[in-house]
């Protein structure tokens, strides 16, 4: 089983939203990580089928996938970041719909929402209009209907967005049990999502692949850039200018302990620490500290 | 059959159209009500007072007032009608019944008056084609009422300026038209005219439902998901399109037959049997009764519906935008009203049979082309306006929707 990309470019009039991109994805969890505009979402749509490349073409087990057609999707299992939902329809009543169009039949349509919406803890909804449910529950919703038809490829858009942190855990853990002898492509802008979960990652940056490996091959890039080190509270403004501050926490005595990415220690003190997979990721994409501390803070 | 239903359940359960669907049910009753409350007329009781009826009422006093004359319109009938109005316009001085008193036109013309329809018609100027006044007609010519009808189709294409063959063909179809005609007091013009509009607002509600069946998916983006399923494709653009148009032509259908039956039992079911020439031009070509033709009307309307419903689902599937679409699917209904007042009448005839639902509309309708004696000549032929609207719709129809999967199994980013 193999998803093998083969040099697929996206051009706009006056934009190339994916550059030359060749990647062989086999089973297991791939992250696929980038800023906002790096091309994922591009790149996943061209995956699904649902955008054509300019150029180069996306083959499954040796075959273009316009080729297979039917065969392919059937196959298939996609969440875009962003889609509609039909205002009217219950949550049970979306994935009978998705269900039938899965080509799955009457009674294993029944059997796998239900015990889908109970993955998702979704059953006490599962009869309410998805017009009224929260944002986190619409895009379970959303995982739900692209894991209906137990895919093979399951392309998953940025499928946390909206999920709070006991949520996310969840999903972490239920993409691991059902990643055995599947591709599950992960297309996000938040590290911790495949940071323990990816068996390979992908990282793009305009448009392009710029890093791939697993998580320990990547974060190496990053060995001994990683610091650890106090300052004053008062200093936080100067720092906070010199350095690319990957995260940090008050402590006592109006002392602030900061992890920061540098060739060499800029504070006096510091330690260096090992990388996790946010230090390379802000390391290549430093306009994306903001978010990526914010995200952080919010995950305690 | 699961994704055609589930389709259905899709389209009935947006409030919008539920609440559409209810309104075009009730358009169909207040549309066929509407023409009764134009029926009036007064009579003169056994006290000697005058006595004013409306509505219904007025409606079943003129029934049993005609019932005598009911039947076949027989040339001894229009003599007599002829004979009964020379008699009251000599009597008063004046040239038309319009310059009568009233009381005296309902107590002693009203119910010869729909014998009269004609007589003015088929008598007219042969060079000028203008209408003889009532007294200059002489009652003995009048019994050669039916002889002289087919005459004056032809005096009337001749000075319309209508090709030879247009003419024979025409003198055909009139053949089949039976005589003497037959006319029950009832169903009227008006009611008729009430048919038209019932018919535009039911397009016009339909292609409101019809508009966003892809473009809302396109916009919100919900057909992400569903064109990377299985039957996301072919299998749902097919189903989706049934889907629309049960929907749409079930409404249309079930309105429609409602409007003729609310229509007939208020008017009268047996003035259904009155001929189509005895309330349009007695130069009408259609071999049809006023049943007959609400039929027709209903069910060749039917057909170039379905030809503008399936191009508002080809908007639909080449249009991103919902509220894009719903503009141009409001255009398409309107265009051919404008078209048909704006260019010039060859012009506007064709663009009546070519635009999808070219005749659904107010003066474009299908009714009014059926009374008219329009003929175009593709590829040299003479063939009548109705029946090229008709063919060329169920071209249209095969073409759009195949065009309507094609756009949508074809699009991508």
């Amino acid at each position: 089983m193999e998803l093998y990309l083969d040099h697929i470019s996206k051009k706009y009039k006056d934009k190339t939203a994916v550059d030359d991109v060749t990647l062989r994805i086999t089973p297991g969890v791939w992250g696929l990580l980038g800023a906002n505009g790096a091309g994922k979402t591009t790149l996943m749509r061209m995956i699904a089928g649902i955008m054509r490349p300019t150029a180069g073409q996306v083959e499954y087990d040796g075959l273009p996938i316009g080729e297979l057609g039917a065969a392919y999707r059937d196959r298939f299992g996609y969440l875009p970041q962003e889609f509609g939902f039909y205002p009217e329809f219950t949550v049970k009543d979306y994935l009978y719909y998705v269900a039938a169009l899965k080509g799955l039949k009457k009674r294993e349509a029944r059997r796998k929402t239900e015990e889908l919406l109970a993955q998702m803890t979704l059953t006490e909804v599962r009869n309410k209009k998805i017009v009224k449910l929260s944002g986190g529950m619409k895009r379970r919703v959303g995982i739900a209907q692209a894991l209906l038809n137990e895919p093979e490829i399951l392309v998953l858009d940025e499928p946390t967005s909206g999920l709070d942190p006991g949520e996310r855990v969840r999903f972490r853990n239920l993409l691991s049990e059902f990643a055995q002898d599947r591709i599950v492509l992960i297309s996000t802008h938040i590290v911790s999502d495949v940071e323990y979960i990816a068996m390979q990652n992908a990282i793009m940056k305009d448009g392009r692949i710029i890093a791939r490996g697993t998580t320990e091959e990547l974060i190496r890039q990053v060995d001994g850039k990683v610091w650890s080190g106090r300052i004053p509270e008062s200093r936080l403004l100067e720092y906070e200018r010199r350095l690319r501050i990957v995260n940090l926490k008050n402590e006592e005595g109006g002392q602030i302990s900061l992890r920061y990415l540098a060739e060499a220690p800029q504070i006096e003190g510091s330690i260096s620490v090992p990388p996790r997979m946010e230090d390379l990721y802000l390391w290549l994409f430093p306009q994306e500290r903001e978010s990526l501390q914010t995200l952080c803070e919010t995950e305690g | 059959m699961r994704i055609f239903t589930l389709e259905i359940k899709k389209i009935i359960k947006t409030r919008v159209t539920w609440i559409l669907l209810l309104a075009a049910l009730a358009l169909s009753v207040l549309m066929a009500y509407l023409p009764v409350t134009f029926e009036g007329l007064s009579y003169k009781a056994e006290n000697g007072e005058r006595v004013q009826l409306s509505g219904l009422a007025a409606i079943h006093y003129a029934k049993d007032a005609g019932a005598s004359l009911s039947g076949a319109v027989t040339a001894k009938k229009i003599q007599t009608a002829v004979g009964e109005y020379q008699e009251a316009l000599r009597e008063y001085g004046v040239e038309d019944s319009f310059e009568l008193p009233e009381d005296v036109y309902y107590d002693r013309l009203m119910i010869y008056q729909p014998f009269i329809h004609g007589v003015k018609e088929v008598f007219s100027d042969e060079k000028t084609g203008m209408a003889p006044g009532l007294l200059d007609i002489d009652p003995e010519e009048v019994g050669t009422f039916y002889e002289r009808a087919p005459i004056r189709l032809e005096n009337l294409m001749r000075m319309e300026g209508s090709r030879q063959s247009d003419i024979d063909k025409a003198e055909e179809m009139y053949r089949e038209i039976e005589t003497p005609f037959q006319y029950y007091e009832g169903v009227s013009g008006n009611s008729m005219d009430y048919q038209v509009l019932t018919i535009f607002l039911l397009t016009i509600i339909c292609a409101v439902i019809v508009s966003p069946v892809f473009s809302m998916d396109y916009q919100t983006g919900a057909d992400d998901i569903l064109r990377c399923t299985k039957h996301g494709r072919l299998h749902l653009a097919v189903f989706k399109i049934l889907a629309a148009l049960v929907i749409t032509g079930v409404t249309f259908l079930l309105c429609g037959v409602l409007w003729i039956l609310t229509t007939n039992t208020l008017f009268g079911w047996e003035s259904t049997k009155t001929s189509m020439q005895m309330l349009f031009s007695v130069s009408s070509l259609p071999a049809l009764t006023i049943g007959e033709l609400e039929w027709t009307n209903l069910l060749g309307s039917f057909l170039l519906f379905f030809s503008l419903m399936s191009l508002i689902l080809f908007l639909s599937a080449r249009i991103r935008n919902a509220a894009v679409a719903l503009a141009a699917a409001m255009f398409f209904c309107i265009l051919p009203i404008i078209t048909y007042i704006g260019a010039p009448e060859t012009l506007a005839n064709w663009l009546q049979c070519l635009l999808p639902g070219g005749a659904l509309g107010l003066n474009n309708s299908l009714l009014y082309a059926m009374t008219e004696l329009d003929f175009l000549h593709p590829g040299g032929l003479s063939v009548w306006n109705v029946h090229l609207m008709f063919v060329i719709a169920a071209l249209w129809i095969p073409v759009l929707l195949i065009g309507t999967v094609w756009s949508y199994c074809r699009r991508r980013g």
